[in-house]
């Protein structure tokens, strides 16, 4: 019975553990190359937010508010252009773009270009809210 | 059974070992075939360490006692609460459920990032998995909770065993150690992300999003489990200290310690960009400093060092210790070009400063503690003699340091990031300032001369205050703002920015429980032979003893008194102070009778019978209601905390279409 | 009930064979004494809770009582102790801990302070705040800033 038991155990977990067949392979959660960036500026966003509120509560000093802002919003702007710079190295190809197989979510980057930016004319495959060449909102496009 | 458990431990040592080099493996040769093997082998270690551990609980709930570990730890007359808890009770279960919560934690990181961080994810499961290698090794090969009971070679059973230890048979005993090991090995996530990311050198902080809550919930195990052990010394031991700086507490409060300066800390990074380098050292320290607690509490090298080397366990620990440190001090030095700070100190004066000096005195109080702790076996290892520290030793190095800290709490949260002007400080400072000086002054006048408890007293209205005025003003804004009345605002207010506001009410926590600290400074105590009818005063009270009950059930024997308690001649009630002794273990406990109040707790402890006279100590001990009060405090503050803000970052998010992930390269199945 | 009371008396004679008073062999005197040695009873090095001074265990009261009546019968504290060497041993002595004990997290504590000083000093950069807002290490000073102030602006506006 014990000896039963053991062996049925350990094949399970042996079993278990070696069967990993190709369809069981998770499906990566799509990761922006610029995750990172997207995560400090909303940072400096949050910052920024926090700062107008403890001027607000009387807090801080005109001086002390309107330095601070302004070493914000330079640093936002450093972020920016940092964002700008990986675009256009992405657009040279000097990133590599992702294998296409498995980039289910956004098709095949020569699809039939549906969505088309308002303000810069910038064609995508896919539906965005915000253009990816210009930044501005899309929400006219999608229509 | 037994031999079931044993295999299911052996099992997941060698699975656990696979885990390691699979992981590794496979993301260096980027096999996501073997990546995934290893993860599910971490599911199996889960398995196999929950059976082991069901094959040992239900040995101890059914009284096999053919176990040694069922022997050591129950016995049949023992509560069933206390039998599930005998699971922790002694060594050998003790390390067997590190190694379940350990490898549960473990099982719910991987299946919450199956498809997130793939990049460095296999590193996250190999370090994971390392530490789980190490405890099960402990649990297989050292200190196995399978050894059976044997004359020669037949494996025989004892009619009864010896019980738990009697004074850990107390509710809040039973789940204080589930706490504190919840938080000792729950910081094994946050360091193994880091590490991980360290490792493959991702960019941004990541891994301080991934594991920001995390770290909460383990920092508030840690605080709860810490004040359950206050709770029971308290309610328990009998001399009505809830905390004596012995080894096993100050084992519970390192990590605690370092988790807090970590929580502190990490917004540097966030907020700014700095202290990288810093973080990664309080992530790896905290880590570490939570095996040494357990290697504190399980070596006995507390208590000598020649209890340490004669003991086999310690061995390990400090090999595992070294082995650790090394590894991660060569991680950090190698990789402190991708550590780089990327932002600088615009003011002296500034929130950055006075997290730093936070992050100095919550790491110097830590090292004294460390230090007060080790300090008996370094004295005795070099001169051969034993020393004498007691509580009052550690007062006398902790008080100041504790002092510093509190005010610290207060001014800290003053300071606005980047630059703060002198203007904005004496707005800030003034009139919180003004009203802890006039507390002091009023408490000199009504005669208090204790220096520290004047001190203490101040500082605590004054951080008090720059809590309330941030709430106030806070909200007072947004009820203006959005026409609500004020309860509203201040809900709302805390819903807008929960990490802040959650934040604060910790710091109130922590103030209500400087508050309680204080009140020890005025401990009344006295200790009596009393005959029935005999009374006696302590403080405002006047206690009687009238008579003394006796009994027994199946566990334990019991004695008490009846002591008639009255303030100024009016009656207040009657105390029954007990003793019993467990008749397993033949050990006697104490049962206090406690009169809780808000301003002092009545505090009887009934120490036997000396002839017909009973020994009865008596102690008051004012405000220690506001150490409970403020814990509670400080763990909903921790769980407002937790919840997620209300305002979400609404921003552009950059979108790039056909770049959809920059990881795939080695998770293509080929 | 009557066997459970003789068990009892029984169980609790070892703790209290003692003539002496609770509150005489727990005054300030014989605690005094008590804080330099260390309890034999065998399961405090377990849970480490045994207080020689103030502890009830069936070692710490009867040396207590011992204690307070040698102090009764005049002994120094020297001979209190010396008697309890003898009797168990050298190693029943603990000594009191040396300036040592307080010096050393005072003096981290200390060195704290200077690296804590030393790190302000080297990244405090007044005069180069401004440049230093390049974050992300793109080079972005006051034009940088003018080209994406609409932008920020526009993202302020919605902030609350």
């Amino acid at each position: 019975m014990t000896i039963g038991l053991a062996c049925l155990i350990t094949v399970g977990v042996l079993a278990f553990i070696l069967s990993v067949r190709a369809r069981d392979l998770p499906q990566p959660e799509p990761v922006s190359p610029f995750q990172h960036l997207d995560e400090r500026k909303a940072s400096i966003y949050e910052n920024l937010r926090d700062l107008q509120f403890e001027y607000r509560l009387g807090k801080m000093s005109d001086h002390d508010y309107q330095q601070t802002k302004l070493d914000l919003q330079k640093e936002l702007a450093g972020v920016m252009a940092e964002i700008d710079r990986v675009k256009a190295e992405i657009a040279a190809g000097k990133i590599p773009a992702p294998a296409p197989e498995l980039v289910k979510t956004a098709a095949a980057p020569k699809g039939p270009a549906k969505y088309v930016c308002p303000s810069c004319k910038a064609e995508f495959v896919q539906p965005l809210k915000f253009c990816g060449e210009c930044g501005k909102p899309m929400k006219a496009a999608e229509a | 059974m037994e031999n079931i458990g044993a295999l299911a431990v052996l099992l997941a040592f060698c699975l656990a070992i696979y885990a390691v080099i699979g992981s590794v493996v496979g993301k260096l040769r980027r096999n996501p075939f073997l990546i995934l093997s290893a993860e599910r082998a971490v599911y199996a270690v889960w398995f196999l360490v929950t059976v082991a551990a069901g094959v040992l609980v239900s040995a101890i709930m059914t009284g096999d006692f053919r176990f040694v570990y069922a022997a050591e730890v129950s016995n049949r007359a023992m509560p069933m609460l206390y039998k599930f808890a005998a699971w922790w009770g002694g060594q050998a279960g003790s390390l067997l459920f590190w190694s379940w919560l350990l490898s549960t934690y473990a099982v719910v990181v991987i299946f919450t990032n199956r498809r997130k961080h793939r990049e460095f994810m296999p590193y996250v499961v190999a370090i994971l998995a390392t530490v789980q290698v190490f405890f099960l090794m402990l649990n297989t090969f050292v200190v196995s909770p399978f050894d059976m009971l044997a004359v020669d070679k037949a494996i025989t059973a004892v009619p009864d065993g010896n019980g738990l230890n009697p004074l850990l048979q107390y509710p809040a005993m039973a789940i204080h150690p589930p706490m504190l090991y919840l938080g000792y090995v729950g910081f094994a996530v946050p360091f193994a992300f880091a590490m991980g990311s360290l490792i493959t050198r991702q960019p941004g902080d990541g891994w301080i999003h991934t594991t920001r809550r995390w770290t909460m919930v383990t920092w508030l195990f840690q605080s709860c489990g810490i004040v359950l052990g206050a709770a029971w010394a308290y309610h328990v031991l009998g001399w009505g200290g809830y905390w004596g700086w012995d080894p096993v507490e100050n084992a519970s409060l390192l990590p605690w310690l370092g988790g807090t300066a970590f929580l502190h800390s990490v917004m540097m990074q966030e907020k700014k960009g700095m202290m990288k380098v810093w973080n990664m050292v309080l992530v790896s320290a905290t880590f570490f400093l939570c095996i040494l607690g357990t290697f504190l509490t399980r070596s006995g090298i507390v208590n000598s060092v020649h209890a340490f080397a004669q003991g086999s366990i310690g061995k390990y620990f400090v090999g595992f210790l070294a082995i650790g440190i090394a590894a991660t001090s060569y991680l950090i030095l190698d990789r402190l070009d991708y550590l780089k700070s990327e932002a600088q100190l615009e003011s002296v004066v500034s929130r950055e400063s006075s997290f730093l000096f936070n992050n100095l005195v919550l790491l110097a109080s830590c090292f004294a503690v460390l230090w007060g702790t080790l300090f008996p076996v370094i004295s005795e290892a070099v001169t051969n003699e034993k020393i004498s520290l007691d509580a009052a030793w550690f007062n006398r190095l902790m008080i100041p340091i504790g002092l510093f800290l509190l005010i610290l709490t207060g001014v800290g949260p003053l300071f606005a990031w980047r630059r703060t002007s002198t203007d904005s400080l004496r707005r800030n400072f003034m009139w919180p300032g003004i009203a802890s000086l006039v507390l002091v002054g009023g408490l000199l006048a009504a005669g208090m001369r204790n220096f520290y408890a004047l001190i203490s007293f101040g500082f605590c209205l004054f951080v008090a205050l720059t809590i309330i005025v941030e709430f106030y003003k806070g909200a007072r804004q947004i009820a203006a703002k959005n026409d609500l009345n004020f309860a509203h605002a201040v809900v709302e207010l805390t819903h807008r920015n929960t990490r802040r506001y959650g934040g604060y009410l910790v710091h109130m926590g922590i103030v209500l429980m400087f508050v309680g600290f204080t009140g020890a400074a005025f401990n009344l105590h006295r200790s009596d032979e009393l005959k029935a009818g005999d009374s006696i005063k302590i403080g405002s009270y006047q206690l009687t003893v009238k008579d003394t009950h006796e009994g027994e059930n199946d566990n334990y024997l019991w004695q008490n008194a009846s002591v008639e308690a009255r303030k100024n001649g009016e009656f207040l009630g009657m105390l029954n102070p007990e003793e019993r002794v467990y008749k397993a273990s033949r050990q006697p406990t104490h049962e206090v009778a406690l009169r809780e109040r808000l301003n002092e707790d009545l505090y009887l402890n009934f120490a036997g019978m000396n002839g017909d006279s009973v020994v009865l100590q008596s102690y008051v001990f004012p405000l220690v209601d506001w150490i409970w009060i403020g814990a509670l405090t400080l763990i909903f503050g921790t769980l407002v905390a937790l919840v997620p803000s209300k305002v979400k970052r609404e921003y552009a998010r950059t979108q790039v279409v056909g770049i959809t992930s920059a990881v795939p390269a080695e998770a293509r199945p080929r | 009930m009557r066997r459970g009371k003789s068990s009892f008396l029984l169980l609790a004679a070892a703790a209290l064979c003692l003539a002496q008073t609770e509150s005489q062999i727990t005054s300030d005197e014989v605690r005094r004494v008590a804080r330099h040695v260390s309890c034999q009873c065998g399961s405090c090095s377990e849970d480490a809770n045994c207080m020689m001074s103030s502890g009830q265990c069936g070692f710490c009261k009867p040396a207590r009582t011992k204690i307070f009546k040698m102090q009764q019968a005049g002994m120094s504290d020297k001979d209190i102790t010396d008697d309890f060497m003898r009797e168990y041993g050298p190693k029943i002595y603990r000594a009191d801990p040396s300036a040592l004990g307080w010096m050393v997290p005072y003096g981290t504590l200390m060195i704290g302070v200077l690296v804590v000083i030393w790190f302000v000093r080297r990244y405090y950069h007044p005069a180069a705040a401004p440049a230093q807002a390049a974050a992300a290490g793109a080079a972005a000073g006051d034009d940088a800033l003018g080209k994406y102030k609409d932008q920020i602006e526009q993202d302020l506006a919605h902030l609350d």
